[in-house]
C-alpha cells in the first residue's frame, strides 16, 4: 500500500513538474527539434494507415447505405466519423505504439546508462530539456497530425467512392465538409492534444523513471505503449461525454 | 566543526583541516534494509588526489553519488565548498554542481550527439556559449588535453573505452571544475589504457589544478593516483593512509584485498 502511495505521488509530482515547466523553463531550440522528430516518426505510418481506413471505411459502410437508397450520403457520414472519432484514434493509437515506445526506450536507457545523471551532475537541467520538451511537442503535434490523418482519410475515402460512383471531387469534399460542424472540428483538435499530453506524459514518466538495466528499458518500452493506449479510450470516452453534452446546450 | 569522528584504526589520521574542500561527517544511507554507508567520514583536501577503495557493493559509488546530490542521504553532513549539499535548493545545487566534474564509470557520453556536441553541450547549457568559433576553440582545447582531437566528429558508439573514458573526462573539464570525481576510471580496461587512464587523472591534477576523489578497486590505479586512500568496508571507512601504510595493514578485510 505505502509503494503504491509513493507512486501515485511520484506520478503526481512528475505530471505538477512538467506543467508547471511548460510556463517556466522554455527549451525553444530544443522543442523545434522534437517536434520535428514527433512529426516525421509518425508522418508516413500515419498517411498509410489513414488512406487504408478511409478506403476500408467507406467499403464497408457502402452496403449498409445503398440497402437503404440513401448512398449520397456516404462522403457525409464518411467525414463525420473519420474528424469526431476514427482520424483521432487511429492517430492516437498509432503514436502510442510508435512515439510511446520511442520515447519510453530512449529515456530508459539515457537513464541505465547514467547519460541522465551525467546531465544531472553538470548542472543541465535534464529534466526540461529531456522531458518537458517531448511532453510538449507530443502535445502540439498530435492535433497537427490528426487533421493530416483526417484529410488523408478523406482522401481514401474519396478514392473509394470515385472508383466505385465516379463521383467528382468537388461533389465530394462538398458534401463531406457540409456535415461538419466547427464543435466536431475543435473537440477533434482538443482531444488530440490531450492524447499527445497522455502520450507524452506516460512514456517521459516511464523512461525517466527506469531501473534494472536493459531489462528495466524494455519494461519502459513496453508500458509506456500499454499505458498510453488506455488512456487514449478512457480520453476518447470522457471527451465523448463532454461534447455530447455541449451538442445538448 | 564536528571533532568527534571515530576511526577504528591507530593507522587512520584524521585530516580535520581548514582546506578541506569536501567534508563529510556520520554519512549513513540506506536502500530499504540493506545499509549501503554506514557512519562515513572523509575530509578532501584542496588539489588532493584522494583514493576509496573496496570491494563491489561497499557503497564508493553511492558515497560520491551523495556528494553531488544524485542520491540524498539519510543522515550526515555533507560540505562541498562550504555548502552543505543535503540542505541547498535545485538552483543552489545547480550552481555548485558546475564546479565538480563527475567521471561516471560507463562514461556516460550522450550517445546521440558526436563528441564535438558532448563537449558543447554543458558549454551552451551553463555557460550559454553559442559562438562556434569560441566554441570549437574549447572543444579542441579540451580535447587535445586528454589526446583526442582526431575523434571530434564521431559518435561515442565509434570509440573504444578507453577514448569514452577519456571524452568523458574532457566533457567535465570543458567547465574548469575544482573538484573531479572519478567513478571506476579504469574498470574494464587493458592494463595499458588504465594506465593511460592514471596517468591522465594525474596530468588534470596537475593542469588544472584540481581536487579528486577517485573510487577504484583497482589497485595500480590506487597506487599511481592516490595521495592518500580510505578503505571502504561494509560501508564505514576502515582505514586510511598511503597506499604502503594500507598494504601493510594487518587488518583482515584489508589484507585480503590487498593480497588478493
Amino acid at each position: 500500500m505505502k509503494k503504491v502511495i509513493t507512486e501515485l505521488a511520484s506520478i503526481a509530482r512528475f505530471v505538477g513538474t512538467t506543467i508547471y515547466n511548460f510556463f517556466t523553463s522554455f527549451e525553444g531550440r530544443e522543442l523545434a527539434r522534437q517536434c520535428y522528430v514527433v512529426g516525421y516518426r509518425s508522418f508516413f505510418l500515419i498517411s498509410f494507415t489513414a488512406f487504408i481506413a478511409g478506403v476500408v471505411f467507406t467499403k464497408q459502410s457502402r452496403p449498409s447505405l445503398a440497402s437503404f437508397g440513401a448512398e449520397s450520403w456516404l462522403p457525409s457520414l464518411v467525414s463525420q466519423a473519420v474528424i469526431r472519432s476514427l482520424g483521432p484514434l487511429i492517430t492516437g493509437l498509432i503514436c502510442a505504439g510508435k512515439l510511446g515506445s520511442n520515447i519510453g526506450a530512449e529515456l530508459g536507457s539515457m537513464r541505465v546508462s547514467e547519460q541522465i545523471d551525467a546531465m544531472e551532475v553538470s548542472g543541465t537541467r535534464p529534466f526540461s530539456y529531456l522531458v518537458v520538451t517531448r511532453v510538449l511537442a507530443t502535445t502540439l503535434m498530435l492535433p497537427l497530425l490528426v487533421v493530416y490523418a483526417d484529410i488523408i482519410a478523406l482522401v481514401g475515402s474519396f478514392f473509394m467512392v470515385s472508383m466505385i460512383n465516379n463521383t467528382g471531387i468537388t461533389l465530394f469534399f462538398n458534401e463531406a465538409i457540409a456535415s461538419i460542424t466547427y464543435v466536431d472540428v475543435f473537440s477533434s483538435i482538443i482531444k488530440s492534444a490531450f492524447f499527445g499530453l497522455a502520450i507524452g506524459l506516460v512514456a517521459c514518466y516511464a523512461g525517466y523513471h527506469t531501473s534494472g538495466g536493459t531489462a528495466g528499458v524494455g519494461r519502459a518500452a513496453n508500458t509506456s505503449v500499454v499505458v498510453s493506449m488506455i488512456f487514449i479510450f478512457v480520453i476518447d470516452l470522457i471527451s465523448l461525454q463532454f461534447i455530447n453534452l455541449f451538442r445538448q446546450l | 566543526m564536528n571533532m568527534n569522528v571515530k576511526f577504528p584504526d591507530p593507522l587512520v589520521k584524521p585530516a580535520i583541516d581548514t582546506d578541506a574542500v569536501v567534508r563529510i561527517r556520520h554519512l549513513k544511507k540506506s536502500f530499504g534494509e540493506k545499509k549501503v554507508l554506514n557512519d562515513v567520514s572523509l575530509d578532501l583536501h584542496e588539489r588532493e588526489n584522494l583514493v576509496i577503495i573496496g570491494k563491489s557493493g561497499t557503497g564508493k559509488s553511492v558515497l560520491i553519488k551523495c556528494l553531488v546530490g544524485l542520491i540524498p542521504s539519510d543522515a550526515g553532513e555533507i560540505e562541498v565548498l562550504g555548502k552543505n549539499v543535503p540542505q541547498l535548493n535545485e538552483d543552489e545545487l545547480n550552481e555548485l554542481r558546475l564546479q565538480i566534474g563527475f567521471s561516471f564509470q560507463g562514461s556516460a557520453l550522450y550517445d546521440s550527439m558526436t563528441v564535438r556536441e558532448n563537449l558543447e553541450f554543458p558549454l551552451k547549457r551553463n555557460k550559454g556559449l553559442f559562438d562556434p568559433h569560441e566554441l570549437n576553440h574549447v572543444v579542441m582545447e579540451a580535447l587535445e588535453d586528454v589526446g583526442l582531437a582526431g575523434a571530434v566528429d564521431k559518435f561515442p558508439s565509434e570509440l573504444s573505452g578507453g577514448m569514452k573514458k577519456r571524452i568523458g573526462i574532457a566533457r567535465t573539464l570543458i567547465l574548469k571544475p575544482k573538484i573531479m570525481l572519478y567513478d571506476e576510471p579504469t574498470a574494464g580496461l587493458d592494463p595499458i589504457t588504465s594506465a593511460e587512464i592514471n596517468e591522465l587523472i594525474n596530468e588534470v591534477r596537475h593542469k588544472h589544478h584540481t581536487s579528486s576523489i577517485i573510487i577504484t578497486h583497482d589497485l595500480s590505479c590506487a597506487r599511481t593516483t592516490g595521495d592518500r586512500l580510505i578503505a571502504l568496508v561494509n560501508g564505514v571507512n576502515k582505514l586510511e593512509g598511503t597506499f604502503e601504510e594500507l598494504k601493510a595493514s594487518k587488518d583482515p578485510d584489508i589484507e585480503a584485498f590487498f593480497n588478493y
